[in-house]
């Protein structure tokens, strides 16, 4: 198929105009997700033929104008003036013309061939508003196609109406806004002046340039204030702010909003025809529960409890099944594999370190498809709505709530969650304080500790007390980042809550399985060189000393005849933990445990504690494991008594190490597995390194804290 | 001046103007909250913040202190 063959076509449009709908019904399965670049925008993209052309889609973020106050606005407006599509599909909710018609008259700003889709048309009918389709087409000079996905209606007509618009079967309709006639002065002698500017008007309608130089738009000023042209530009556009303010008592941005505002009013009274007795919509009813003034917030609070409860209840029995399918691939490899370093690094650094992350897939798999749930009814936007005050308390976004609360599960959907939050700062913020809420591979470690060295009666409190720590730490940091880093960043809280639609399972599923494939191809990448690289820390060097004294020790074995063979097996495998206890010390990991002991002992810690910190940054669960393994207990868990005893047995330890050890567990660097996802969502590398630095210096500083505290009033 | 933050539960006003010092004032006009235009308080939580407005046919939540800047008549 040759090149113009192909044509490019862009999909705009409001959020919550069922843009998404269409697409899939415009390209079916044929369609791929990635990331525009440099910002964590999802890219939607599919292709489709039709007429013996082939017809490539970008379904652009949904915005309700192409200005730029948030990353989706700016890669709309980026795509549509930059990669100028062939045809650009303006996708609107046909039942709320009047806020969706707004970004329309950005699209006839930008001369793109227009298209627009009444989406949504059905419920028109439904409701009886009669739209004289042929007068608005006029009035917008824009293709105007009625569509409807839930009766599958239109979508031919939408691609018939791209192919002919391309290859010129049908007129492209082409109509200038015009705004007032003091406006339209200012206007046109800009674009005079722009016009001698061969290159620049060559890439950019200077008629765009004028309208956006005189809404004060600052990517647009950032374009031409180089250029020769600036100074006169500038003078016309100085008089027009000053005549403006002088007239007419405003500004120019406002009063070219207002016009616009102003046009669609107009054009709307003359081609829409509503039926009076506009009765209680559905959605109006369904709000006078779900975010009623008393029931509110209970009914928020039980949603969050039932995805937290289905995230972890139901995700536990396939957590087992992966658990166990990696059990068995181990031992089935073990057997096949013979011994040595080959066998070793596949079975303890691959299957284990793989098996590990995978073993979350269910988490996130039902986090996710209740989110999209959510987000698709559009219960989303009522929840920030109904917590929103609290969270703003702390200089927070009612949105960050479900990120946050879903740090308590696992931090990797936590941090994929912060997608929801379209501004930047908020964010980063909400990122950066998902690791405080206590993730549930933090809990064997306080069960172990906790249950060691307090009274089964203090255990649960202490464990209490250390989940409430963390969310204090989370909230004050969070409070903390605002007023430092962000100052005065923050997102004004301007949200639609859109009328509640049923989402379609498909598009469900879709979500679901795109947010599980992310995570997927992370496991099968960096997490799987980072799980070679922690095995290999943890295995070398070897001391040729420590092995030829076991190998010995264990031949004496075999030669001492007092024993029988129980009893030599039991001896064999206490000498194979021994080894491979004093191996952990000697290895690379042991020695980074000697080497921190210096800055782990104000902290009350000691070496092994040490090692235990540092193997827990590849994930939590090895916390608990390697100490096993340093106290030459083998493969233990939490429950262990022989570990209990042994930690006891040591003198060094008491309540004070504990409180300290545990803090320093629940606020340090979450696993690997999460860091990654955090570097992906944060985008720049300078929040990594601060994520990195900000978790262990919060650690360091409460653990040591605590410490001093407890051993002040516990000793 | 009456603002929109003074509306009762149900009740409804005619955006006189919007005040252009507040820092959120262009998105606020960007969502169509303009001059002349109904608006109905339609829904609001515990706290009286935020507040949830019915204009142009749709459902728009913003904080009290953005509804300050928005003055009624």
């Amino acid at each position: 198929m040759n090149k113009d063959r192909e044509i490019l076509v862009a999909l705009a449009g409001n959020p919550n105009s069922g843009k998404t709908s269409l697409f899939n019904k415009l390209v079916g399965a044929n369609q791929k997700v990635g990331n525009w670049s440099g910002v964590t925008v999802e890219k939607y993209e599919g292709a489709t033929s039709h007429k013996g052309f082939k017809i490539k889609v970008i379904d652009l973020p949904g915005t309700y104008s192409l200005t730029t106050y948030s990353p989706e606005e700016v890669v709309a407006r980026n795509f549509l003036v930059d990669e100028k599509p062939d045809v650009v599909v303006n996708v609107i909710d046909a039942t709320n013309l009047e806020r969706n018609l707004y970004l329309t008259t950005q699209l006839i700003d930008i001369q793109a061939n227009l298209i627009v889709a009444l989406n949504m048309y059905d419920e028109v009918e439904d409701q009886k508003i009669i739209i004289d389709h042929n007068q608005l087409e006029r009035l917008f000079g824009a293709h105007m196609i009625p569509t409807s996905t839930t009766k599958n209606s239109g979508i031919q007509s939408v691609l018939d109406h791209i192919v002919d618009l391309y290859t010129g079967a049908i007129d492209v309709k082409r109509n200038k806004l015009n705004f007032s006639a003091h406006l339209e002065y200012y206007i046109e002698k800009m674009v005079e002046i722009f016009l001698t500017d061969k290159e620049l008007s060559a890439k950019y309608l200077p008629r765009w340039l004028a309208i956006k130089l005189l809404v004060n738009d600052k990517a647009v000023y950032d374009l031409v204030r180089d250029r020769s042209v600036w100074t006169n530009v500038n003078k016309v556009l100085s008089e027009a702010v000053y005549k403006t303010g002088n007239e007419f008592n405003t500004d120019t941005e406002l009063m070219l909003k207002e016009e616009r505002h102003a046009f669609i009013r107009g054009a709307i009274k003359e081609t829409v025809r509503r039926s009076n007795n506009r009765k209680k919509s559905t959605t109006d009813l369904i709000d006078s529960i779900l975010i009623n003034r008393i029931t509110g917030l209970p009914i928020f609070a039980l949603f969050m409890w039932l995805i937290f409860q289905l995230t972890f209840s139901l995700g536990e029995a396939p957590m087992l099944w992966i658990e166990s399918a990696f059990n068995h691939l181990s031992i089935y490899m073990s057997s096949v594999l013979p011994d040595g370093m080959t066998k070793s690094i596949i079975v303890d650094g691959i299957i284990a370190g793989v098996g590990g992350v995978v073993v979350f897939l269910p988490n996130i798999m039902i986090l996710f498809l209740a989110l999209a749930f959510l987000e698709g009814t559009g219960y989303m936007a009522r929840a920030a709505f109904v917590i929103d005050k609290v969270m703003h308390k702390f200089g927070l976004h009612g949105k960050s709530f479900i990120p946050m609360i879903t740090g308590f599960g696992c931090s990797v959907p936590a941090f994929m969650a912060t997608r929801t939050l379209k501004n930047e700062s908020d964010r980063i913020t909400t990122l950066l304080i998902i690791p405080f809420m206590s993730c549930g591979a933090k809990f064997p470690v306080y069960v172990l500790i906790a249950g060691t060295f307090f009274e089964q009666s203090m255990a649960g409190n202490v464990l209490f007390g250390i989940y409430l720590f963390g969310v204090i730490i989370a909230l004050i940091s969070a409070k903390l980042l605002k007023s430092t880093f962000f100052k005065g960043e923050s997102e004004p809280f301007v949200m639609e809550l859109p009328p509640y639609r049923m989402p379609s399972v498909k598009t469900l599923l879709f979500q679901m399985w795109h947010k599980a494939a992310i995570y997927l191809r992370k496991a099968g990448t960096i997490i799987l060189f980072a799980a070679v690289l922690i095995w290999f820390a943890s295995n070398f060097p070897r001391s040729v000393d420590i092995e030829k004294y076991y190998e010995d020790q264990r031949l004496m074995l075999e030669l001492n005849s007092e024993y029988d063979n129980n009893k030599r097996n039991e001896l064999k495998e206490k000498l194979r933990v021994k080894e491979l206890a004093e191996q952990i010390e000697y290895s690379i990991v042991g020695r980074l445990g000697h080497l921190i002991e210096p800055l782990v002992s104000p902290l009350g810690l000691d070496w092994r504690l040490g090692i235990s910190l540092v193997t827990g940054i590849a994930a939590k669960e090895i916390v608990v494991s390697t100490m096993g393994t340093i106290y030459s207990l083998g493969d233990i868990d939490e429950n262990s008594a022989a570990l209990r005893e042994r930690l006891l047995a040591n003198p060094d330890y008491n309540q004070a190490v504990a409180l300290s050890f545990m803090v320093f567990v629940l606020l340090y660097i979450p696993c690997f597995a999460a860091s990654i996802v955090f570097h992906r969502e944060a985008g720049k590398w300078k929040w990594t390194f601060f994520y990195i630095f900000y978790t262990v210096a919060v650690a360091w500083l409460m653990s040591f804290i605590v410490y001093r505290i407890s051993l002040f009033l516990l000793m | 001046m009456k603002t929109a933050a003074d509306l009762r539960f149900g009740e409804r006003g005619i955006i006189h103007s919007i005040d252009q010092l507040h820092p959120s004032a262009r998105r606020i006009i960007e969502y169509g909250f303009t001059p002349g235009q109904v608006i109905i308080l339609a829904h609001q939580t515990l706290f009286s913040d935020p507040l949830a407005f019915i204009i142009r046919g749709t459902t728009i939540a913003i904080r009290r202190s953005e509804a300050k800047s928005i003055l009624v008549e």
